[in-house]
């Protein structure tokens, strides 16, 4: 399978009154086609950076932006930003934001905001839009007389089915899943996690699922990257990620997560993530990693490539200590 | 349950918010808690389980008497406290305390970690100052905000969210009560960061035997710190049961339907689809009559949908509110 999206040595950091925050740093991975790439990591891990970097809405005290993003094979950050709004954000790539179901603007009708990326990007006329809107709305489940409701109408579950229609109606090829479903109670929860997994199916997209709930993950996931402190320390297969993560960060996290079906004994990382401003040296992982060795405290690992598209940054692994 | 194991019990209580509708409109009322029984013994955690508006989070303030009950009884410790008016409550509220969700909201951002745990030793009047210090440097220990001079004099915005629940558990614990509330007290924080809260909460609950009242939207974290799940929907326990029971067998519909949303991390779940109810819980202004499950129930038959069912045993020490389980015998 080719790559439908293609990061290579991705950085996104920001000024701020204490110095610079390195958010994202040196980020590569490849996303397939009809695949699904879930981005796990704690908050602040910069995850959410990382989407924004991808699909270029940025603040506006960044400092640094470099990199490669390709789409289809070509590098989309040579584009300047009203080229790169033109043809690739929401045409090639869309987002579904977190939280977006209580950023629909309250005085407008749920019709027309799903309407709006078609006109916005695409020069639909106002009537040719609305009426794909509607058919975007049942196609997420909800009946196209809403189309004609204001947010305040629709229950939580609706609005963010809403915002998952706006997201799809321009036939993006890339979707950009920013904890879709966090505010959410578990039912509603599964129920959008079922409609993620049918229209990814019927449409043919690809996902970049990005959340903290690991169990969640498991829902769509076919790969699995780990970030953490700015870094991805891992990407594995999701068959092998969910039994046996590689990194002692992923390994940690996981033994974290409580399960319902099976007695585990639950553990947690003692410790905090470190400072984005100035992370440690070496691995950034060191401070709470109970492997750590010498080479740890001073050099930063490299990437051990497992197969293609699957690799782990830890010295335990270069050193053939695992 | 003998009487001087019990701290707490709860007899068909109810709090209903009032809601003025319009300018002419009469009042109505939300049934937040609708007729909730249970008993709680000594040293013993319970966790409450529901989703948003399920009424759990005005269940746990009536219960430490934040809310004056519409109806029903409030038994703690052989007192009725249901009515008690507030300025006869300083020993009940010195004997409960309350771990909030937000800690950054339920701290007073002006004042020193030392001042927020001295407030209420000084409302209780606990102490000489001398005696009120080591009391504080002690709770902090206890928590592990080590080294406890560092943490003491520091302000809330300077500790990070996983810190300052703890602060919130030493608050909740440094006059000794014999029951604790803790509502939500890790969501808000990462999953690693949550396991070690709730281990530390587990812990001092066990070694001081307090009876803990745990109320979450999260299920899967109920088995490693609570003896008893009781399911809240729409107002009502619907089922309540030991954890390990209620885990490996749900009887209510609801609490199947609940368990089945939940994924554990498996990398199969990602080839199937989840069987999950239609529809979104009731209104608490005007629930349906009959079970309030009824609209989205499979099993649902004309009798649910028009008479509310009792709490049935179904099997010993497991209650369900269901008439599928009529058969077991009326409580």
């Amino acid at each position: 399978m080719s790559a439908v999206l293609s990061v290579k040595n991705l950085r996104l950091y920001f000024t701020t009154r204490k110095g610079v925050v390195r958010a994202v740093d040196d980020v590569s991975f490849d996303l397939k086609k009809g695949e699904t790439l879930a981005i796990v990591g704690e908050s602040g891990c910069g995850k959410s950076s990382l989407a924004r970097a991808v699909i270029r809405l940025l603040p506006r005290n960044v400092h640094t932006y470099s990199g490669e993003v390709l789409i289809d094979g070509n590098n989309v950050m040579k584009l300047s930003d009203e080229m790169f709004r033109r043809l690739v954000r929401w045409r090639k790539i869309s987002m579904v934001f977190q939280g977006a179901q209580n950023s629909l603007n309250p005085v407008l009708k749920v019709g027309f905001q799903v309407a709006e990326p078609l006109i916005i990007h695409n020069n639909f006329s106002r009537e040719d839009a609305l009426a794909e809107a509607k058919k975007y709305l049942r196609l997420v489940g909800i009946h196209e007389s809403f189309a004609d409701r204001y947010p305040f109408e629709l229950s939580g579950g609706m609005k963010q089915r809403a915002v998952i229609a706006m997201a799809l109606i321009t036939r993006p090829d890339i979707v950009i899943l920013d904890e879709p479903t966090s505010a959410l109670d578990v039912i509603t929860q599964a129920n959008i996690i079922n409609l993620l997994k049918k229209i990814k199916s019927e449409l043919g997209l690809s996902y970049i699922f990005i959340t903290h709930d690991i169990a969640l993950t498991s829902e769509l996931a076919d790969r699995v990257a780990v970030m953490y402190a700015g870094e991805i320390v891992e990407v594995s297969d999701a068959d092998e990620f969910y039994y046996k993560p590689k990194h002692p960060y992923a390994e940690k996290l996981m033994a974290s997560v409580p399960t319902l079906r099976t007695d585990k004994k639950l553990d947690f990382i003692p410790g905090a993530p470190p400072s984005l401003i100035n992370p440690p040296q070496g691995c950034r992982f060191n401070p709470r990693c109970p492997y750590a060795f010498e080479k740890c405290l001073k050099e930063p690992p490299p990437p051990y490539e497992f197969e293609a598209g699957s690799f782990v940054r830890c010295w335990l692994y270069h050193e053939g200590r695992r | 349950m003998s009487e001087d194991k019990m701290v707490l019990a709860v007899q068909n209580l109810k709090m209903w918010h009032t809601l003025r509708r319009g300018l002419f409109g009469g009042v109505a009322y939300v049934k937040a808690v609708d007729g909730v029984t249970f008993d709680l013994a000594t040293g013993e955690a319970v966790s409450v389980v529901g989703e948003s508006g399920s009424g759990k989070t005005t269940l746990g303030k009536t219960i430490l008497r934040l809310h004056e009950p519409t109806d029903g009884k409030l038994i703690f410790k052989g007192r009725d406290v249901t009515h008690t008016p507030e300025k006869e409550l300083m020993w009940f509220k010195r004997e409960t305390g309350l771990v909030q969700q937000d800690p950054y909201g339920a701290m007073p951002s002006f004042m020193t970690i030392y001042r927020i745990l001295e407030e209420p030793l000084i409302i209780h009047r606990v102490g000489t100052k001398e005696e009120r210090a080591d009391l504080i440097f002690r709770a902090l220990e206890e928590v592990r905000l080590t080294p406890v001079e560092d943490f003491a004099f520091k302000y809330p915005h300077m500790l990070s969210g996983g810190q300052l629940q703890r602060v919130a558990i030493a608050r909740a614990l440094i006059l000794k009560p014999s029951l604790v509330v803790a509502d939500e007290p890790v969501s808000m924080l990462d999953a690693s960061v949550r396991v070690e809260i709730l281990t530390l909460m587990r812990e001092l609950q066990e070694k001081r035997k307090i009876s803990f009242i745990y109320i979450t939207h999260d299920l899967s974290t109920t088995r490693y710190f609570s003896e008893w799940i009781f399911i809240m929907y729409a107002g009502h326990i619907v089922e309540r049961a030991p954890t390990k029971t209620l885990l490996q067998n749900p009887l209510h519909p609801y609490t199947r339907a609940l368990l089945s949303a939940i994924p554990d991390p498996d990398p199969e779940n990602r080839k199937r689809f989840r069987e999950v109810p239609p529809g979104e819980p009731p209104s608490l202004v005007n629930p349906p009559p009959g079970c309030r499950f009824a609209p989205r129930c499979p099993f649902a038959t004309s009798k649910c949908r028009s008479e509310e069912p009792s709490e049935y045993e179904a099997e010993p020490s497991h209650y369900v509110k269901c008439w599928l389980y009529a058969y077991a015998g009326a409580r």
